[in-house]
């Protein structure tokens, strides 16, 4: 279900607009780069998209609603839990046999390259690694709208790469995928661009 | 698939079980202790006072007791036994011809006042400890006077703990006869006021002669205070809170050790998990501490019941699993709450407290 914008703009309270005008749709199976100088707006962007932020002009509508998942900037896991076990939960929680979700989880590991990792702890993981991990789990969610916050700030630049080399991975069939980096690479990983600069008034 | 996620958070740790299980068997076990022992401290009070003679009775009016009516007060609930005593000529056993035993004739009741057992010893004479120390007597043995034998019914213990004397050294010679008597006898446990109030109309319609000192009530022994209200005590202690102390700590404890979890709850929520999911999650992780709060819990209050009487261990294990059931309800919904309370929309929050 693609998502579209019309005319939106933000400001918090009376302060300046963040960005105006913001028109545009996007679609399922690409992976959108949301870039833009630090303070632009583009956390406070994914947030309107999640619904958790309502803009102060212009609206946003997704077809047929369904599931909003949120990649945070720091990963974030169950520390004793085995890495497939993460990437298990939501196939679990949407209903599918053990075996299957089992099976699926060790595709998707494989696709993030953590097949290694699969029965290590969480704790375990590089921060590389761990990003890459909530990337896979935000996948195996298998939400409409799947939106990444600056998985690459934390991590120096060749850890980025390791994570950079499985974003083209997020493209999926149903799932419009939002990347906000200020990451040059990053965004190059991306299969499309979204630019809040120049869209302050 | 729920049992089995939180089989998993169990078995790595996740679920903090062992340090919850701790803790909580330390608050089940100690706010039970505390309430057992207050109350083994309270049937403690009672043994002492019981078995110094305070829960016995004098009512002394010397030649004006009737026998009849005396004998009647065992019939109250309450009284244990009763009887009337006199004193009678001493008598002279024919090992040691040259001292005398003080004898005291009563009616068929009274030894077992002196006993603290109901009915009738059985045929023969009860004496004290003291005496039967002295001739070398048990109960089974037959009493030679240098008048008489007579066989040994029952050997009554009268220790020189503050009651009063006269029956230390003697011989209890039951007898029929109708004749008024000096004193009524009553064992009663709890001590009422009614029978206190029966016992005072014991005497003769003839008695009160004007010579004869005027009739008075007596405890037997009034070292352990005059009165010991047992029950007024156990109901009044202060630990009979304890469960419900039990029961806010646990949840406390409960709510605590889930909270901590926020992070990893909104996120699960966020990826699907639905809420009644991850709630009875929670309830199936708490059995795995429950186990061993509640064996613990049943271990000590058995140790507890094993030192006490016989007959108060159905009493003892029920009170004593008050406060342990108090724990892990308290416990249970301590966990199932604070995961219910957790949001999803927080999840940024929560991160950011990280
Ligand atoms: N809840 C809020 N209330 C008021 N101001 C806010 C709030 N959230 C963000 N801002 C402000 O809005 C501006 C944009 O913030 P935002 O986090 O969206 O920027 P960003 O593009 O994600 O920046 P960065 O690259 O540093 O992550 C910042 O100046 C920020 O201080
Ligand atoms: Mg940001």
């Amino acid at each position: 279900m693609p998502v579209r914008l019309t005319a939106v703009g933000h400001r918090f309270g009376g302060g300046p607009w963040l960005f105006r005008d913001l028109t545009t749709v996007l679609e399922p199976g690409h992976v959108y780069a949301l870039t833009g100088p630090s303070g632009s707006g583009k956390s406070t962007l994914l947030g309107i998209l999640a619904g958790w932020i309502t803009p102060s002009e212009g609206g946003v509508e997704c077809d047929g609603g369904g599931r909003t998942t949120w990649v945070a900037q720091h990963p974030h896991g169950v520390a004793r839990r085995a890495v497939i076990d993460h990437v298990e939960l939501p196939l679990l929680a949407a209903g599918l046999q053990a075996s299957d979700a089992r099976a699926r989880a060790g595709d998707l590991l494989e696709r993030f390259r953590l097949t290694d990792h699969a029965d290590h702890p969480f704790s375990s993981l590089s921060g590389g690694e761990a990003q890459r991990l909530m990337l896979a789990r935000g996948i195996a969610a298998d939400p409409t709208l799947l939106l990444v916050d600056e998985p690459t700030a934390q991590l120096d630049r060749r850890t980025a790469a390791t994570v950079d080399a499985v974003i083209g991975e997020l493209a999926h069939a149903g799932t419009v995928v939002v990347v906000a980096t200020h990451d040059a690479q990053t965004r190059d990983a991306c299969t499309d661009r979204l630019d809040l600069e120049g869209l302050q008034p | 698939m729920i049992a089995r996620e939180a089989w998993r958070n169990v078995l790595c740790g996740t679920s903090r079980t062992g340090i919850v299980a701790a803790v909580l068997v330390v608050v089940a076990v100690g706010f039970q202790l505390a309430d057992l022992l207050t109350v083994r401290g309270i049937t403690d009070r009672v043994d002492a006072f019981r078995a110094a003679g305070a829960d016995v009775l004098v009512y002394s009016s010397v030649g004006g007791i009737d026998p009849r009516r005396c004998e009647l007060l065992a019939a109250q609930p309450t009284v244990i036994a009763a009887g009337a005593v006199r004193r009678d000529p001493d008598r002279f056993a024919a090992v040691l011809p040259a001292s005398s035993i003080p004898t005291y004739a009563v009616t068929p009741g009274f030894p077992g006042v002196l006993l603290g057992t109901a009915g009738d010893p059985g045929p023969g004479v009860v004496v004290s400890r003291d005496l039967a120390d002295a001739l070398g007597l048990t109960s089974a043995d037959t009493l030679q006077l240098v008048d008489a034998t007579a066989p040994v019914a029952a050997v009554y213990d009268y220790p020189q703990d503050g009651r009063a004397t006269g029956f230390g050294y003697a011989m209890l010679a039951p007898t029929r006869d109708l004749a008024p008597f000096d004193a009524c006898w009553v064992r009663e446990w709890p001590l009422t006021e009614s029978t206190a109030m029966l016992l005072r109309g014991v005497g003769t319609t003839s008695a009160g002669t004007a010579d004869a000192p005027s009739p008075e009530l007596t405890q037997l022994n009034t070292s352990q205070g005059r009165h010991l209200d047992a029950e007024g005590l156990f109901a009044t202690r202060a630990t009979r809170w304890a469960p419900l102390l039990a029961l806010v700590v646990a949840a406390g404890v409960g709510f605590a050790s889930t909270r901590l979890r926020r992070l990893e709850i909104a996120s699960g929520r966020h990826l699907g998990v639905s809420m009644s999911a991850q709630v009875l999650g929670s309830l199936l992780e708490s059995a795995a501490w429950a186990a061993p709060v509640a064996l613990a819990a049943a271990l000590s209050a058995a140790a507890v019941a094993a030192g006490g009487h016989a007959g108060d261990v159905v009493a003892t294990l029920g009170l004593g699993a008050l406060a342990p059931l108090a724990t892990i309800v308290g416990g249970v919904v301590g966990g199932a709450v604070a995961t219910a309370t957790v949001r999803e929309r927080q999840l940024l929050r929560y991160l950011k407290e990280r």
